[in-house]
C-alpha cells in the first residue's frame, strides 16, 4: 500500500533556514511600495495568483519576499498530515486524509506556519513533484510517497527566485499543478494526487532573459522595482541594512511594534475580505477598461477585481471604491497587454491613460455614493 | 624557517588588487572580488598566496574564516557544486545521506573560480544565489537539505575573452582591473623573487616572510577595529550622493561601498572615515560597474568624431538617397546570373539557396569541441531509460526503479547483476539487487539556443536603413526568444571600426535601450565588423553555449582596411578583397553558419556581397528593400536549419 508517512525526524528539513539568525523586517524595508502591497495583497487572497516582481538587481525583492513569511498568520491542518490539508474542506483531501476521514468522523487538528518554500534553480524533477522515499523503501521495505516540494507549499507560497531562469520541465510541472490545484505523480511504481494549491511568488531581473508567456499570465500581479532615486531614501537604505547586519536581534526588537500593527492589520483585513462587496457599477467599468486595452482573456477584469477587493478589505473597508481600482489596475494589468518588443510607450503609461478616462479622479460625488 | 610558500607580499605589481583583497578579508560581508588581468600575470599566485594569509590570521578573529582555497573547475557539474546523493555511501553502507557540494565546502574559506567569464550560466546562477543568502538549498536526487556556505568568492579572468555574466558582477563587493603593464625593473623583480623561491632563499625575497606575517597582524588589528570604526556624516551623503549620481542599478552597492570604505579606514588603522577611504571605496566598488552598466545607453550620443572622414570616403559611396522602387528588383532578378541568388519579394517566403561552402564543410572541424561533451555539460534535468554514448547513471533513479523488486528478486536468490560493492560478507541481506532494466541515465540540457548576431554596415547613406531592417528582425526574433532560448546580439561597423551595440542578450528590456538615430555614415571597414562577429562568436563558443550564427547586413563595399599594420597603406580594391578574403575563410573554418543579406540596389552594378558570401560559405539574401517580414523570415529559416544540423550531429 502506498501511504505517505511521516518523515523520520532525523531529517531535519530546512530547520537550518528556520535557525539561523533573523530574516529582515518586512516593515524596515525602505520604499518599493507597490511590492509591499502586492505581496500583503497575495496574502488577502490566495485566488489571485501570486505576484511576480521584475526590477533592477539589488532593490530587496527577495528581501521582501522572505520577510512576508513572518507575517502570516497561523492555520490549522489536519493533525500529522504531510500535505497540510485543510480540516474543513474534505474535497482537497490528500488520499491518505481521505482514509483517515472515513474511518473517524473528526479529524484532529493543529496549527502550523504558513510555509514559504524557496524553489531553487537547481533543483531536479523527483524533489519538485515528489518521489519514492529510498530510503524508507531500503531499511523498512515499504514503498512510501517522499512529498516534493509542491506539497510543502500547499497552502502557502512557493517562492522562485529568479523565476526568468527557470528550467522549462520545472515550469511545465508548476504550470499543472497551478491550474488544477493537485500534482498528480505517476512515477517508479508510485500513484498519488495530492492537493497542491499555493501562491506562485517570483522574482528576477528582465535583463537576464523573458518570462514564459504561459507563466507570467498565471501570475496575478506584476509588480516592476526600480532603484530608488532619493540620496535620503539611499541612504536610509544603506543604514539599516548595516544595523540589522550588525545586530539582527536587536535590530528586529525595535522594529517589533511596526512588524505587530503590521500583522494585526493584516489579521483584520483578512476577517474582512469575506464582506467586502463590489457595485455593480464599479464591476461594469472594470470590464470596460480591460475591454479598451484589449486584454486577452478575463483574467484581466478578475483579477483587478479581486485585487481591489483585496486593498478595500486592507483599508476597513468592505466596499470597493475607485481608489482601489486605480491602486491595483496597473500591476493586474501591466502584463497582460500585447507586447510590442521595441514600444515606446510602456504599458503602465497606457493603463494609466486609460484609468484617467473611465476612472478619473474628479467624480468626488460617486465615490461618496460609494462609501 | 622552513620557505615552503610564495609570501604574498613578494607579488609584484596587483598593488590594488592586494588591497582590495585586504579589504574583503576584513569585511567578509564585501562577499567577493572579481579581478581580470590578461593570463600570466600572476594572478594564480596572487590568489594562493593570499589563503596563506588568511591562514596565518589563525582563530584569532571568533575562529571564522579559515585559510582553506577552494578552486572551482570550469566544467564543474551542478552536482558537485551544490551537493546531492552520496553515491559511496549509499552503494555500501545504504546510508542515504547527502554529499557536500563544493559550494557548502567552501564554507569559511575562500571560493576561487578562474576564468569565471567563461563559466557556464547556470554554475553561474547556483554560485550568485548562495553568495546572496549563504545558504545551499539542495533540492535533488530525494535530498532536501540546506547547507551553510559563507565563502570569500574571488573570480579571476581574461578580459580579452569576454567579461563575467553581469549577475555575478552585481553580487560581489568589488571589482579590480590588475592589467597594468609592469615596468622592466619589475619584470626582472618577478624572475628574481621567482628563482630565489625555486632556491628556498629567504633573503633574496628581500623580506616578504616577514612582511607577510606583519600584513596579517595588520588586518586582524584592522577587524578589531572594524567594529568601532566611524562613519561621519557628511562623508557618507557625500558617497550615496556620488553612488546614485553614477545612476547605478540597485542598492547592493551603496552598501558594498559604505563597508568598504570602513574596511579601508580600518585597515589604515583609524576610527574614523576619511575623504581617502571613500575615494579608495568608489575606485573599487563603483566606478568598475559604472562602464559595464551603461554600456549600451552611452553608446549614442558619444562617438561622433569620426563624422569627418564621411566626407573623404563618401566619394567611393553610392549616391546618397536612394528611393527604393518595387518595379527595380523584379528587374534585376531576370538581369542577375544563375548563380546562388534570388531576389525577394515582400511577402513572399525565401527560399534560402545552397551555396558551394555547404559541400566543402568537413565534419570535425575546429571551434565545436563543445559538442563532445554535450553528454556532461549543462544542467542535469531529469533522468531517462535510455543510454545515450558516454552518459552518466543516475543512481537515486535507478535504486529507486530497483527498490520495488527486491523482495521479488531476493526470492530468486542472487544472481549475477546484483551488485559486488559490499565486500563485507555480514551484509548479504542489505544488498541491493540491480538489474540493466533498473538503469536511469542523467540527461542534460546544454543550452541548446542559438545566438544571432546581427552585424550592420552603418557607414554610407543606407545605414539607416539597414539598422531598421536589423532591429525590426531583432525584435521579432526576441519576440519568440523564450521559445528555444534564443539570443541576439547587434554589432556596427562603421568609420574607424566596429564596436558592439547590444551584447548578447534574451531581453526585450535590453533592446529596448538601444538608441536610435544612431550616427551613421562614414567609410565601410567590413573586414573590422566581421572579425568582431567573429571574437564574439568564439566567446560564446569558449562557454559552450548558445551557437552563433551571423546575420551581416552590408552591400559587400568595403573601403577601409581592418588591420591596424596596414592604416598606412590605401584601402585599393585588391587589398581589400585579399583581406576580407582571408577573414571569409576564417569564419569558413569555424564552421560559423551565416547569412549574408545583400542591400546593394538594384540598379547598381556588382558582386562583392555575393563573393563575401562564397568566402565565408554562406548562404545569400538578396534584399534591396528595407523588409524586416523577410529578413526575419530568412533569419528562421537558417535557425531551423542550424538546429537541425545540432541536432543530427
Amino acid at each position: 500500500m502506498i501511504s505517505p508517512k511521516k518523515q523520520p525526524a532525523r531529517r531535519k528539513r530546512h530547520s537550518l533556514t528556520r535557525s539561523l539568525s533573523p530574516v529582515y523586517p518586512f516593515t524596515a524595508i525602505v520604499g518599493q511600495d507597490d511590492m509591499k502591497l502586492a505581496l500583503l495583497l497575495s496574502v488577502l487572497d490566495p485566488y489571485l495568483g501570486g505576484v511576480v516582481i521584475m526590477g533592477h538587481r539589488g532593490t530587496g525583492k527577495s528581501t521582501a519576499v522572505r520577510a512576508l513569511a513572518d507575517l502570516l498568520p497561523a492555520r490549522t491542518r489536519v493533525k500529522g498530515c504531510l500535505f497540510n490539508c485543510d480540516p474543513d474542506r474534505s474535497q482537497d483531501f490528500c488520499q491518505d486524509c481521505q482514509e483517515r476521514c472515513q474511518k473517524r468522523r473528526r479529524l484532529p487538528r493543529e496549527s502550523f506556519h504558513v510555509p514559504v518554500v524557496d524553489l531553487p534553480l537547481g533543483a531536479t524533477e523527483d524533489r519538485v513533484c515528489g518521489s519514492l522515499d529510498i530510503e524508507r523503501a531500503l531499511t523498512q521495505g515499504s514503498k512510501a510517497f517522499e512529498p516534493g516540494l509542491l506539497a510543502k507549499a500547499h497552502r502557502g507560497f512557493l517562492y522562485i527566485d529568479e523565476v526568468n531562469l527557470l528550467e522549462d520541465f520545472l515550469v511545465d510541472l508548476l504550470l499543472d499543478a497551478a491550474a488544477s490545484g493537485r500534482n498528480q505523480v505517476e512515477r517508479e511504481g508510485i500513484s498519488i494526487s495530492h492537493p497542491a494549491r499555493f501562491v506562485l511568488v517570483g522574482s528576477g531581473n528582465p535583463e537576464e532573459g523573458e518570462l514564459r508567456p504561459q507563466l507570467l499570465d498565471r501570475f496575478g500581479l506584476f509588480v516592476q522595482v526600480a532603484t530608488l532615486s532619493g540620496v535620503e531614501e539611499r541612504v536610509e537604505i544603506v543604514e539599516r541594512r548595516d544595523r540589522f547586519e550588525r545586530d539582527p536581534q536587536g535590530f528586529c526588537e525595535q522594529t517589533h511594534s511596526l512588524q505587530e500593527a503590521l500583522r494585526q492589520q493584516l489579521h483584520m483585513a483578512l476577517d474582512l475580505m469575506p464582506q467586502v462587496s463590489m457595485d455593480p457599477r464599479i464591476l461594469h467599468r472594470v470590464a470596460e477598461l480591460c475591454g479598451r486595452l484589449q486584454v486577452d482573456g478575463h483574467r484581466g477584469e478578475l483579477t483587478v477585481s479581486r485585487s481591489a477587493r483585496g486593498m478595500a478589505a486592507w483599508s476597513g473597508r468592505v466596499a470597493v471604491n475607485e481608489d482601489d481600482i486605480r491602486r491595483v489596475a496597473v500591476m493586474s494589468l501591466r502584463h497582460r497587454l500585447r507586447k510590442d518588443p521595441l514600444e515606446v510607450t510602456e504599458s503602465s503609461a497606457r493603463i494609466m491613460q486609460m484609468l484617467e478616462r473611465i476612472f478619473p479622479l474628479t467624480t468626488s460625488q460617486d465615490q461618496a455614493e460609494n462609501r | 624557517m622552513v620557505l615552503d610558500e610564495f609570501p604574498f607580499s613578494a607579488v609584484v605589481g596587483h598593488a590594488v588588487s592586494k588591497q582590495a583583497l585586504l579589504i574583503l578579508t576584513v569585511e567578509p560581508r564585501l562577499k567577493g572580488l572579481l579581478i581580470s588581468s590578461p593570463p600570466g600575470t600572476g594572478k594564480s599566485m596572487l590568489v594562493r598566496t593570499f589563503s596563506s594569509i588568511l591562514r596565518r590570521l589563525g582563530q584569532g578573529n571568533d575562529g571564522r574564516w579559515t585559510g582553506g582555497l577552494v578552486k572551482v573547475p570550469l566544467g564543474i557539474t551542478e552536482e558537485r557544486l551544490i551537493g546531492g546523493l552520496n553515491l559511496e555511501q549509499a552503494v555500501s553502507a545504504q546510508q542515504f545521506e547527502c554529499s557536500r557540494g563544493l559550494l557548502a565546502q567552501a564554507h569559511r574559506q575562500v571560493l576561487w573560480v578562474d576564468e569565471i567569464n567563461l563559466m557556464q550560466e547556470s554554475a553561474i546562477h547556483t554560485i550568485a544565489s548562495v553568495l546572496d543568502s549563504g545558504l545551499v538549498r539542495v533540492e535533488r536526487e530525494g535530498m532536501s537539505t540546506c547547507h551553510q556556505a559563507n565563502f570569500l568568492l574571488v573570480g579571476t579572468y581574461d578580459p580579452a575573452e569576454g567579461e563575467p555574466s553581469r549577475l555575478i558582477q552585481s553580487r560581489v563587493g568589488m571589482m579590480v582591473d590588475s592589467s597594468a603593464r609592469l615596468l622592466l625593473e619589475d619584470r626582472y623583480k618577478v624572475l628574481h623573487r621567482i628563482l630565489a623561491f625555486d632556491r628556498k632563499d629567504e633573503g633574496a625575497l628581500e623580506g616578504g616572510v616577514d612582511q607577510d606575517r606583519m600584513t596579517a597582524r595588520k588586518v586582524e588589528k584592522a577587524k578589531r577595529l572594524l567594529k568601532r570604526v566611524r562613519f561621519p556624516r557628511e562623508i557618507f551623503l557625500q558617497l550615496i550622493t556620488t553612488s546614485s549620481q553614477l545612476g547605478l542599478e540597485g542598492h547592493r552597492f551603496d552598501s558594498f561601498a559604505m563597508l568598504a570604505a570602513r574596511s579601508n579606514a580600518a585597515l589604515a588603522g583609524r576610527t574614523v572615515v576619511s575623504q581617502e577611504d571613500v575615494e579608495e571605496a568608489v575606485r573599487l566598488v563603483l566606478l568598475p560597474r559604472v562602464k559595464l552598466f551603461d554600456q549600451e545607453k552611452e553608446r549614442g550620443p558619444s562617438s561622433r568624431q569620426e563624422q569627418e572622414d564621411v566626407s573623404t570616403q563618401e566619394a567611393t559611396e553610392s549616391p546618397p538617397q536612394l528611393e527604393p522602387s518595387s518595379l527595380s528588383n523584379k528587374t534585376s532578378a531576370a538581369g542577375q546570373s544563375s548563380r546562388t541568388e534570388i531576389d525577394m519579394l515582400p511577402g513572399e517566403i525565401p527560399d534560402l539557396v545552397v551555396t558551394v561552402a555547404e559541400a566543402r564543410s568537413r565534419p570535425g572541424g575546429p571551434g565545436r569541441r563543445s559538442d563532445a561533451f554535450l553528454n556532461f555539460r549543462g544542467r542535469k534535468f531529469r533522468t531517462s531509460l535510455q543510454s545515450q554514448p558516454r552518459c552518466s547513471i543516475a543512481l537515486g533513479a535507478t535504486l529507486r526503479s530497483a527498490i520495488p523488486w527486491q523482495a521479488l528478486r531476493r526470492g530468486q536468490g542472487q544472481d549475477q547483476f546484483s551488485n559486488q560493492a559490499d565486500s563485507t560478507k555480514g551484509k548479504l541481506d542489505s544488498r541491493i539487487i540491480v538489474k540493466a532494466e533498473d538503469l536511469r541515465f542523467n540527461q542534460f540540457r546544454g543550452k541548446t539556443g542559438l545566438l544571432f548576431i546581427f552585424v550592420v554596415d552603418a557607414s554610407g547613406s543606407m545605414a539607416a536603413n539597414r539598422m531598421a531592417q536589423a532591429k525590426g528582425a531583432l525584435a521579432r526574433l526576441l519576440q519568440q526568444a523564450y521559445i528555444h532560448r534564443d539570443q541576439v546580439a547587434l554589432i556596427q561597423f562603421r568609420g574607424g571600426g566596429a564596436e558592439t551595440l547590444l551584447s548578447p542578450t534574451r531581453s526585450v528590456e535590453r533592446a529596448k535601450h538601444l538608441v536610435d538615430g544612431l550616427p551613421a555614415g562614414g567609410s565601410t571597414p567590413l573586414a573590422a565588423g566581421l572579425l568582431h562577429a567573429l571574437s564574439m562568436a568564439r566567446s560564446t563558443r569558449l562557454r559552450s553555449n548558445p551557437e552563433p550564427v551571423l546575420v551581416i547586413l552590408t552591400d559587400g563595399r568595403a573601403n577601409r582596411l581592418a588591420s591596424p599594420v596596414s592604416v598606412g597603406l590605401e584601402a585599393r580594391p585588391a587589398v581589400l578583397e585579399r583581406e576580407l578574403r582571408q577573414v571569409g575563410v576564417v569564419i569558413q573554418r569555424e564552421k560559423l553558419s551565416s547569412v549574408v543579406v545583400d542591400t546593394r540596389p538594384s540598379f547598381l552594378s556588382g558582386g562583392e556581397a555575393p563573393a563575401l558570401a562564397d568566402w565565408m560559405g554562406a548562404r545569400y539574401l538578396r534584399l534591396p528593400q528595407a523588409d524586416n517580414g523577410i529578413l526575419f523570415q530568412a533569419v528562421t529559416l537558417l535557425a531551423q536549419e542550424v538546429r537541425m544540423k545540432k541536432k543530427t550531429s
